[in-house]
């Protein structure tokens, strides 16, 4: 039976449809810099940032760590930025393949800031909304070691949304092991 | 009385058998590649479960298919040990350091510390190997890091297009530094043969991962430009069998309610 002209066409069409389909699935590699992490840690500190600071991960700490992250942080010691009761991170984790890097600002006990600065996924980039981020304000840990609330997860952004939660919960722990946390000893002005 | 097949009927009962043997045929057309587009499909489902993305492909026919050829390393002797580099995977001596990615620049020993500077970032290691601290641009490492050395005094420099500068690891300051003496840059050296084999095996079962198969066999780009349009044959065809499956099965339906219908009334 011949094949009319009309059929062929419609054919190639869906097939041209279904290939470009294919084709948006496939996840290309990218960064989106949202913002500076030197400049968050400036804005944390309205405009002048301290000397960072050194937090040791002692195999004390290590256990800790690993139970928010689900691994080791891979590093012996993080940086951090600290005034008073104040303690700024820029931490990173990944989200399915690529690290997402986000700065947390904490004070006393709780975040006061969580901005998504660098991004690298090609899905789940929704997380840097403030819609998503200002869950975090005024979050601390819960006895367990989660966070003390519920954050409202975001469909198709699932690996991304743990992956900052888990930094939000890792800012949280690492800041009651520096002497920037509350009952700590006064830090003398640099 | 004998059934009088007018000419109409005559052709719908063709057009029916017609179509009933297309649909055989396109079922035994597809019936391959719709058994390869449910399996990868199902799998692909639970991707994240199976952890597809962190599993590696170590048969060797399937990589030669992928044209998959492992790099010549470029290394770096710091201290007593082989900073070795493989596209973005980096070694230390034979062990991969995963905090590590990207094309490597240069590694030096830097007092207790060994340095390494791969894909725009400095990763300090201990001496045994273990990751120490991961300097990036979020702790103001100056962007476009093109090599690192030492200066005379033993101190770490870094080299990018806007200029040569001296990194203070402790206080994460880069400043301007002086063109006193020329600096020691790290230069790539000549690595073991016996490890240079070592690093290629690795390199090579470390680089497609089975999420990457099982997309390619989905899609039919694992047999190239051709295996898309298998596919996208194979769903048309899908397509196909479920409207003239449904075609068949609603007229073979009607059918007996026909025939039942005159013996309920002869009753």
């Amino acid at each position: 039976m011949p094949v009319s002209a009309t059929s062929s066409r419609r054919v190639t069409v869906i097939g041209w449809l279904l290939a470009v389909g294919v084709a948006f699935q496939c996840p290309a590699a990218w960064a989106a810099v949202y913002q500076d992490p030197a400049a968050f840690v400036r804005d944390a500190f309205g405009g002048h940032a301290p000397a960072p600071r050194m937090l040791w991960i002692t195999k004390a700490l290590r256990p800790a760590v690993r139970a928010v992250l689900g691994h080791d942080l891979g590093a012996l010691r993080v940086r951090y930025w600290g005034r008073g009761h104040t303690t700024a991170w820029i931490l990173e984790e990944v989200g399915k393949e690529r690290p997402i890097t986000v700065g947390v600002v904490i004070r006393g006990t709780r975040i006061t800031r969580l901005e998504v600065l660098i991004f690298r996924e090609s899905r789940g980039w929704e997380v840097r909304h403030p819609f998503f981020t200002r869950q975090f304000h005024g979050a601390g840990l819960a006895a367990d070691g989660g966070l003390d609330r519920n954050v409202d997860g975001i469909s198709g952004a699932t690996l991304s949304v743990h992956a900052v939660t888990r930094i939000a919960r890792l800012a949280l722990l690492l800041h009651q092991h520096t002497e920037f946390a509350d009952g700590a000893p006064p830090h003398p002005p640099e | 009385m004998a059934r009088r097949h007018t000419p109409r009927s005559s052709r719908s009962i063709r057009a029916r058998r017609s179509l009933y043997h297309w649909h055989r045929y396109a079922g035994l057309a597809a019936a391959l590649l719709a058994v390869v587009l449910a399996l990868t499909g199902l799998a692909l489902n639970h991707a994240d479960t199976l952890r597809l993305s962190h599993r590696h492909v170590g048969a060797g026919p399937l990589l030669a298919w992928y044209g998959i050829a492992a790099p010549r390393p470029v290394g770096y002797l710091a201290g007593t040990r082989w900073v070795s580099g493989l596209d973005k995977r980096i070694y230390l001596d034979r062990q991969p350091v995963p905090q590590a990615i990207g094309p490597l620049v240069g590694a030096v020993r830097s007092g207790s510390l060994l340095v390494v500077a791969a894909g725009g970032e400095l990763l300090l290691l201990t001496l045994d190997g273990e990751p120490v601290e991961r300097l990036t641009r979020a702790q103001g490492l100056p962007t476009g890091l093109e090599a690192i050395g030492t200066d005379a005094a033993g101190g770490l420099l870094i080299r990018t297009p806007a200029g040569t500068y001296q990194a203070d690891l402790e206080r994460l300051e880069w400043h301007g530094a002086p063109a006193l003496e020329p600096p020691r840059w790290a230069r790539p050296g000549t690595v073991p043969e016996g490890l240079q084999a070592a690093l290629r095996r690795d390199y090579r079962a470390h680089i497609l991962t089975w999420e990457r198969v099982l997309l390619d066999l989905h899609s039919g780009r694992f047999l190239g430009s051709w295996g898309i349009w298998l596919m996208d044959a194979a769903a048309l065809l899908l397509v196909f069998l479920a409207a003239s499956g449904a075609w068949l099965w609603l007229r073979q339906r009607r059918k007996r309610q026909a025939h039942r219908r005159p013996q309920v009334r002869s009753r």
